[in-house]
């Protein structure tokens, strides 16, 4: 019993990750109709230009969290704007090659840079564990659960209450209506990717005390983040960050009682299962989507 | 006060293929005028043009005698020409009153409260549904809030694409009396109807598309008695 309030406790801080990668996923999809493979990679990258700030500038940690987060935003719109809106309105597959030439490319390009030894990543909240009832716990998984919660909380209030959410809402559900109130889409998708990098890159600073830093620090995230946003039918952000916990608790459960190798093949069984008897996901409606 | 719409040789291709072959309008200060034509006739590519969701090739698009061919739809909003389109569109999973917040996204004057007053005024229904999905609402609510959300961004020339389409007799007939009220208030209206009968009892100028062109024009007192109106358009 002990051991398994440890694992599922593990298996949420695992899974706000996953969730923190699969709304990003699901809100750039959702918004600009691409499915993006290179999600993890851009977050790595911000997480070794947030290693630069650290080490080489010697900045502080939130300073260096800070900047990161606005260099992900830029380079979000830098890679929409650059690459991403050329295929637009390109096949599926051409949008897929693309983004998984990017996946490839981002890859070899940190390699490149940053080498491929294994850097150790400094935690924002240093510490020893301690105990809360028979659940250990770290500074740092707190740290994680804390600002996996109030970034939800935030883009809950953006959506919900802002006027530029509410212009991004519009633009998911309707692109050409929308342009005809006078949104300006192109800011929108812009937007969109900013956050979306954002998001990734917060993700990716989050990952990188547990996994150590190297540029394939973010493919089994970007894996667990995709099988969180099935669960969401792809389409529904809450439904992503659900998928994301459910896959981080379910994966600990394999990784502990069956055997970590088999954690992926066991999450992605689970996914064909869901498919299987709701081909929308989880929590996913059939959504027809007007361009 | 009013907002002078004209097109001058108008033509759109939509990749190789001509929809518009030199479309000449005017919708004058104030007047409801209508776009009739059959399916296909260009109709709809003649309102996406004015309100710039397909390219003008070539011809000119002036609004108050000033071209406005190259403006996004953005600048063609903000000066307050407003598309109501085919199908309804309305945003399903945003709320009635969402939907109609959409509407006056580009707003930043403070007769917000006025205008929301003024369509729930003509369409109460929706006041009902303020926190309802608009998926939801039934096809004549749908066509009422997508009217009332194009109001909301304050238009001095409401373009109207088909709003009966698919209505049921009694509400088109309802949405018809709304849409000369609006007019009466000085609201320009360029109408597009497939309901030939309605358009022509509706507006005071008509226009007649036939394969991306002008066919016929003339007041609709002149056209309920032309011949070939009357047998194309008017069954009769």
């Amino acid at each position: 019993m002990e051991a398994l309030l440890q694992i599922t406790f593990g298996g949420l801080i695992f899974g706000s990750i996953y969730a923190l990668a699969a709304i990003g996923i699901v809100m750039i999809y959702k918004t600009t109709d691409v499915v993006n493979f290179a999600h993890g990679e851009m977050a790595m990258i911000t997480t070794f230009i947030s290693f630069t700030f650290l080490q080489m500038v010697g900045l502080s940690f939130f300073v260096s969290f800070l900047l990161a987060l606005i260099f992900a935003a830029i380079f979000g719109m830098t890679v929409y704007q650059a690459i991403i809106k050329r295929v637009q309105n390109a096949p599926p597959l051409n949008q897929i090659v693309v983004t998984l030439g990017l996946f490839l490319a981002f890859n070899g390009i940190a390699g490149l840079i940053w080498g491929y030894t294994p850097h150790g990543y400094p935690s924002a909240l240093r510490g020893d564990s301690f105990q809360v009832g028979s659940v250990f716990m770290s500074p740092h998984q707190l740290f994680i659960l804390g600002i996996t919660l109030a970034l939800m909380i935030l883009f809950f209030i953006l959506f919900k209450y802002t006027k530029i959410g509410l212009a991004m809402r519009a633009t998911q559900q309707d692109m050409q209506t929308s342009s005809l109130m006078g949104i300006k889409v192109s800011q929108v998708f812009n937007l969109t990717w900013a956050a979306g990098a954002i998001l990734g890159g917060v993700a990716g600073i989050l990952t990188a005390p547990i996994t150590y830093l190297e540029p394939s620090m973010m493919i089994d995230i970007l894996i667990m983040g995709f099988a969180a946003a099935v669960f969401g039918g792809f389409v529904n952000l809450p439904g992503a960050v659900i998928g994301g916990l459910i896959v981080g608790v379910y994966s600990n459960w394999v990784s502990y009682y069956i055997g970590s190798e088999l954690s992926v093949a066991f999450v992605f069984l689970l996914i064909v299962l869901v498919l299987y008897v709701k081909p929308t996901g989880l929590f996913g409606a059939k959504y027809v989507k007007k361009v | 006060m009013f907002l002078m719409l004209k097109l001058m040789d108008v033509h759109v291709y939509y990749g190789s293929i001509q929809a518009l072959d030199g479309v000449s309008l005017e919708v004058p200060k104030g007047d409801i005028v209508t776009l009739l034509g059959a399916n296909g006739a260009g109709k709809s590519t003649t309102l996406k043009a004015i309100s710039r969701l397909v390219n003008i090739k070539r011809g000119t698009y002036e609004l108050n005698g000033k071209t406005v061919n190259k403006q996004s739809p953005h600048s063609i909003v903000k000066k307050q020409v407003i598309h109501c389109p085919e199908n309804r569109r309305v945003f399903p999973e945003l709320t009635v009153e969402e939907n109609l917040r959409v509407g006056a996204y580009i707003r930043k004057d403070n007769k917000l409260k006025q205008d929301l007053d003024r369509v729930l005024s003509y369409f109460p229904r929706l006041g009902e549904r303020m926190d309802q999905f608009a998926g939801t609402l039934s096809g004549g609510e749908q066509q009422m809030l997508a009217i009332g959300r194009a109001l909301m961004g304050d238009p001095k020339i409401l373009l109207l694409d088909e709003p009966s389409l698919g209505l049921a007799p009694n509400l088109v007939r309802e949405i018809f009396e709304i849409i000369k009220q609006i007019n009466e208030e000085g609201i320009s209206i360029l109408l597009v109807e497939q309901n030939a009968h309605l358009a022509l009892e509706t507006a005071k100028y008509a226009y007649i598309l036939e394969n991306g062109k002008i066919e016929l024009q003339g007041s609709t007192e002149e056209l309920k008695e032309n011949d070939q109106v009357r047998q194309l358009y008017l069954g009769a």
